[in-house]
């Protein structure tokens, strides 16, 4: 999508603004739980300051690009969003990763790094444990429709207004299958820590993560690590909204 | 029955999010149409007489996509089946 940012022009092949004048000077490059798309962050981002624009990752085989081949090669994808990220990374950027999409904003910041890249200005990660310690689901995606959705219910990651339409297997099912065949594919390894201040949100009421689990993000940077601890369950964007902007308009700060 | 089409912009409009627009070829998700805002909206949409599944909102994402699509549909239905001779 061909936008500005700024006064600059962004052909983002990967990030759909999501503020109707994303010329704003800061941008947050927000990556979606998995089966989530771009308007997993619309609440979030009519909330941040007029200085922070948010985009969300548009991926293939869902919301706005629904029909279209889901990515299912970890580092191919890494890859691809980190060359898109060079587009943002002459002004001062974030990365935002929810549930899943943490792990996956985790690797494009260390992909920057490695591509020389500008760093952003924070990492900020919600509801999802550290990458060294994270176990993405290794056979979900092999199962049958029947077994993929009972498991994928009975593990809270399913909203029930969406799950009541008689059709939401065939809406949802292409998206998550294949976002788990993505998660299954990573395999921890060690790298020096960022040098990018990293920010860890989590909910109180979190049945799947408990605070404690996500302190060792702090081992992912050399600079300053916070955890942020809010009154929500798993689904902070849902159920504390405001918190998390808060925080995306602090380090948006910088 | 009613199956008028007009009711969707307005439906549209009244959840669309805060600050956002939408032209007749915006895409709903990249206005910010989230599922859980698009089901509402189907809510709307059938209590208005239209036969609308969610998977119609992916695969006719605009506003101008979607109205035709359903009335296209709707003058299907209205039209008498073909006969064998008129093939």
């Amino acid at each position: 999508m061909s936008t500005y940012v700024g006064a600059q022009r962004v052909d983002s092949q990967w990030f759909v603004p999501l503020v109707e004048d994303p010329r704003r000077p800061v941008a947050v490059l927000g990556m979606p739980h998995a089966g989530g798309g771009c308007a997993t962050f619309t609440d979030c981002a009519a909330l941040l300051s007029p200085r922070t624009a948010m985009w969300g990752l548009n991926l293939p085989g869902r919301q706005a690009r629904f029909g279209e081949p889901v990515r299912t090669d970890l580092d191919g994808l890494v890859a691809e969003l980190t060359g898109d990220v060079r587009k943002f990374a002459d002004r001062p950027y974030v990365l935002f990763g929810y549930c899943s999409g943490a792990l996956l904003a985790f690797l494009v910041a260390r992909a920057v790094r490695t591509a020389g890249l500008p760093a952003p200005r924070a990492l900020v990660v919600a509801s999802y444990p550290p990458p060294q310690f994270a176990r993405p689901p290794a056979d979900l995606h092999r199962l049958d429709s029947d077994g993929f959705w009972t498991r994928t219910i009975l593990s809270g990651g399913f909203p029930a207004p969406l799950a009541a339409e008689p059709d939401f297997r065939a809406v949802f099912e292409p998206a998550l299958r294949g976002d788990f065949e993505l998660l299954a594919g990573f395999r921890y390894v060690d790298e020096p820590p960022l040098d990018t201040p990293v920010v860890a949100i989590t909910g109180r009421a979190d049945e799947t993560l408990r605070p404690v689990q996500l302190a060792p993000w702090a081992d992912q940077t050399s600079a300053e690590f916070t955890l942020r601890v809010v009154d929500a369950d798993h689904w902070v964007l849902d159920n504390a909204v405001d918190r998390v902007a808060d925080v995306l308009d602090q380090v948006s700060r910088g | 029955m009613t199956r008028d089409t007009r009711g969707i912009r307005p439906a549209l409009l009244r959840h669309l999010p805060p600050g956002r627009e939408l032209s007749p070829v915006t895409n709903f998700f990249e206005a910010g149409f989230s599922s859980a805002r698009l089901v509402e909206v189907l809510a709307e949409l059938r209590a208005g007489g239209l036969e609308v599944s969610l998977i119609d909102l992916y695969r006719f994402p605009t506003l101008q996509a979607l109205t035709t699509e359903i009335d296209r549909r709707t003058a299907g239905a209205s039209e008498p089946r073909p006969m064998p001779w008129d093939a």
